[in-house]
């Protein structure tokens, strides 16, 4: 996205007017067109987890919306970016990047972990389903996200325990 | 102050814990090498289902610690585990799919769609690629073969029976044979690639006489 591609002497190289005609088709995202890997992503969007963990979610919220533009089809950089929104108070938007990350990955652990504690703040059952799931896709607990949605399992069944103790008609 | 009420709350959370017994499962869980959270959520349905109310008090105190820990929407990538996934939408690292040498179909892909290449570098490439695989195959018979000897030898050393020398010495046929065809199969591919390659020279010669008497 810093790169810019220029236009000398009347004729855009053959190989990036192909590339062009490509995104403009709608077969070639833009992070392809400016020959961004992987790997370069992940460092990106590890700057922008640092700025959110330092608190500057804005400042994450531009690198991550960047890495969305480039490649939509990045489901680790949409539930990212869900979660900056999260902090920022954007809850519409941040489902939409939740969902759109499981539409695309939906095993990602921090995508349904939150879209889940979302759904449960609105009273959608679904939100159980999401936490549950998180779980499965995150066993050991290797991201924050899994090791939130395991406590958050355990806080439901105490609660439903709890709940089945005080009401005799649901114990029976 | 805030280290003070952190040791007071520590304290009193210590103390909950001995006068309800839930050091016990506290320490049973220790002893299976279980995780807080299960230990905490132990303790607190042990609580629940006996009534008692400090056990409860002690296990909720343990998850809402472990809930504090992870905050919600921590900010973290987390890229699918399937590789081809984590890489879609993004360009491939340099080298990739273009080489003139590559084991995938889709390495063969990048030859043809190449628009640097031209028509007689992509050729020479294609083929290249698949003597390559033919190289690695004619390797890895000739493993197969180095195995099924060595099963032979073992065989007449042990005083094995009749059948199983008989199986051994098929085994080495069958894959001496195909080794033979390999060898064949890439004595032909490395004929057609000097086929080609002369004809090229001669098509370039032609034209190149043409333009002359032109």
């Amino acid at each position: 996205m810093g790169r810019v591609i220029k236009h000398e002497g009347g004729s855009v190289e053959t190989a990036t007017a192909e590339k062009l005609k490509a995104f403009v088709r709608g077969e070639m995202t833009w992070a392809e067109v400016e020959g961004m890997t992987f790997e370069e992503a992940k460092a990106i969007a590890q700057v922008g987890c640092d700025l959110a963990g330092a608190g500057r979610y804005e400042e994450a919220r531009i690198l991550f919306e960047g890495l969305v533009e480039g490649n939509p089809k990045d489901a680790a950089s949409r539930a990212a970016l869900g979660t900056v929104y999260q902090k920022l108070g954007r809850l519409e938007e941040a489902l939409t990047e939740y969902s759109a990350a499981l539409e695309r990955d939906p095993g990602n652990p921090v995508a349904l972990v939150n879209r889940g504690e979302l759904y449960l703040r609105r009273g959608n059952r679904q939100g159980f389903t999401d936490i549950a799931n998180a779980v499965e896709a995150d066993p050991h607990g290797e991201t924050s996200a899994g090791r939130r949605a395991k406590a958050l399992v355990k806080a439901i069944a105490l609660a439903a325990v709890e709940e089945m103790k005080a009401d005799p008609k649901v114990r029976a | 102050m805030s280290d003070l009420l952190k040791g007071l709350g520590s304290a009193l959370s210590s103390v909950t814990n001995l006068l309800s017994g839930g050091a016990l499962i506290d320490a049973a869980g220790n002893a299976l090498g279980l995780p807080p959270v299960i230990t905490n959520a132990a303790k607190a349905l042990v609580g629940a289902i006996t009534g008692n109310v400090l056990l409860v008090a002690s296990g909720a105190m343990g998850l809402a610690q472990e809930l504090t820990r992870n905050p919600p929407a921590t900010t973290e990538y987390r890229a699918p585990k399937d590789g081809t996934l984590a890489c879609e939408g993004y360009a491939k690292k340099p080298g990739h799919g273009a080489s003139a040498v590559g084991t995938s179909g889709s390495s063969m892909k990048g030859i043809i769609n190449d628009p640097h290449m031209s028509l007689e570098e992509k050729i020479e490439a294609i083929l290249m690629n698949l003597t390559q695989k033919m190289d690695d195959e004619i390797l890895q018979t000739m493993d197969d073969l180095t195995a099924a000897q060595d099963k032979q030898a073992r065989i007449k050393n042990g005083k094995g029976d009749e059948k199983a020398l008989t199986d051994a010495q098929r085994d080495i046929d069958r894959i001496s044979m195909r080794l033979q065809k390999l060898v064949e199969k890439r004595k032909m591919m490395f004929e057609m690639m000097s086929t080609l390659s002369m004809k090229f020279n001669e098509m370039a010669k032609t034209a190149l006489s043409n333009m002359r008497s032109a």
